[in-house]
């Protein structure tokens, strides 16, 4: 055992202990705003040399990806498609978000997700885009196959996006056309994980199981026509006037690799996603 | 950190893992069960350091973590300075100097890291805190300590581990 200076544990240690904690119980209660104002600072100051290295990291991995493509169109896909089943994944997910990109009809910008680094951040994700490329706050960030969330904080070169697993996530919605409009949010409670909540429903609205439902426009933030998610049953906990349904999301943020944030304001994004119902 | 000859090499290696943690940490897949480079580093200093340097390294450390997750800013401040600062205390009673033990301190300290944040964070509740706690948490404290062998068998003599026969 290495000889340890003694007295090894001294007041001033259990007091320096005692100042951390103090200083970490009050950032932890500091209100939001302070906190996102502090946390903006820090990846932009200390922080941001070590995420423009990630961002750079990120964009040799797509590079590699398209290397891997022409290098696989080169020598013939089939024989090697077997070994990189992981590269052909991303490559569709590319594909895909080229895809829709082309068919957005309002200005956005493409932004890659950077890592995730505690267990509890499964509500934000941080994107590579922010103040420099136009991000404002309140943005919609789509993915393919539907609505991932809205932009938060801004910083200069990225921006924390609260995906719809927030629990201050909410947004109007409708499905089978506008014949039933209603509310979505996170559920939450016991076997809940990562599911979303239709509420406000009109108690005679029916909707049947495997019915999409898009954002309706109508709150401000969201435009008309993005994905949600797909009705998976009734709940029980109908409440007066009004009847709740259980829904699977579009789009589950930890499987997201690429958004889109868009920048103008629009009112209908109809067409802009595939298989539409 | 403690001025013995091997400290500045020391130093290199927390550094790397610094900088590993931003660079070779995203491309391993799953973020839930990936090694934290990181705490790696925060537990590798505060097994050669005095609690209060533990804690205050442990503080800054968890800061950084919190401003790249603020939905519960203060959380990982608070688990990273007392999962530092337990690390530094720990090894008046324990033998850091043993492989098996360190890799003891490894895995405990990273599965506490993440309890604490949970609990401090507040955004996981019932089944899914269940799940955090026994298969992700659990997973990336085996992820983070084999990355800490690895590096701990690596650099053998920098950081003085002996193994037991």
């Amino acid at each position: 055992m290495r000889q340890l200076p003694e007295p090894y544990s001294s007041r001033r240690d259990t007091i320096t202990f005692v100042i951390c904690l103090i200083f970490a119980v009050t950032a932890r209660l500091t209100p939001v705003t302070y906190a996102e104002a502090i946390a903006s600072t820090i990846r932009e100051t200390v922080l941001s040399p070590f995420l423009s290295l990630q961002d750079e990291i990120q964009q040799l991995r797509v590079w590699r990806v398209r290397f891997e493509e022409i290098s696989a169109r080169a020598d013939s896909v089939s024989a090697i498609a077997g070994n990189v089943q992981g590269l052909m994944q991303e490559n569709a997910r590319l594909r895909a978000i080229l895809g829709l990109r082309a068919r957005m009809p309002v200005h956005h910008i493409a932004a890659e997700v950077l890592f995730q680094t505690q267990q509890t951040e499964g509500t934000t994700i941080i994107v590579s885009a922010g103040e420099r490329e136009g991000v404002r706050r309140w943005a919609p960030v789509v993915a393919v196959g539907g609505l991932v969330g809205s932009v938060q904080t801004v910083d200069r070169n990225t921006s924390v996006v609260h995906t719809w697993t927030h629990p201050n996530f909410g947004a109007a919605v409708t499905a089978l056309g506008d014949s039933v409009v209603g509310l979505v949010g996170p559920r939450f409670g016991e076997g809940a994980t990562m599911m979303l909540e239709l509420r406000d429903v009109s108690y005679e609205g029916e909707i049947p199981e495997g019915t999409t439902i898009f954002t309706s426009g109508l709150g401000g933030v969201y435009p008309r026509g993005i994905p949600v998610g797909r009705i998976r049953g009734v709940l029980d906990d109908r409440v007066g006037w009004s009847r709740s349904f259980l829904v699977e999301p579009a789009i589950h943020p930890a499987a997201v690799s690429h958004v889109l944030i868009l920048l103008a304001e629009t009112e209908d994004l109809s067409g802009a996603f595939e298989r539409r119902q | 950190m403690n001025t013995q000859p091997s400290g500045f090499k020391v130093g290199l290696v927390l550094l790397a893992l610094v900088l590993m943690h931003f660079t070779v940490r995203p491309l391993l897949g799953n973020d839930r069960l990936a090694p934290d480079f990181l705490l790696l580093a925060l537990m590798f200093f505060a097994i050669r350091s005095r609690p209060a340097n533990a804690a205050v390294a442990g503080f800054t450390v968890g800061i950084l973590a919190d401003a790249l997750s603020p939905v519960a800013f203060g959380a990982g401040a608070l688990a990273h300075t007392v999962v530092g600062y337990l690390q530094a205390w720990g090894k008046a009673i324990f033998f850091p100097d043993n492989l098996l033990v360190t890799s003891g301190f490894l895995f405990f300290g990273c599965w506490l890291r993440n309890f604490l944040v949970l609990l401090a964070g507040g955004q996981t509740r019932g089944a899914e805190l269940f799940w955090a706690l026994t298969a992700w948490s659990v997973g990336q404290a085996i992820t983070t300590t084999v990355a800490g062998l690895l590096v701990l068998l690596t650099f053998r003599r920098w950081f003085k581990i002996g193994i037991i026969e």
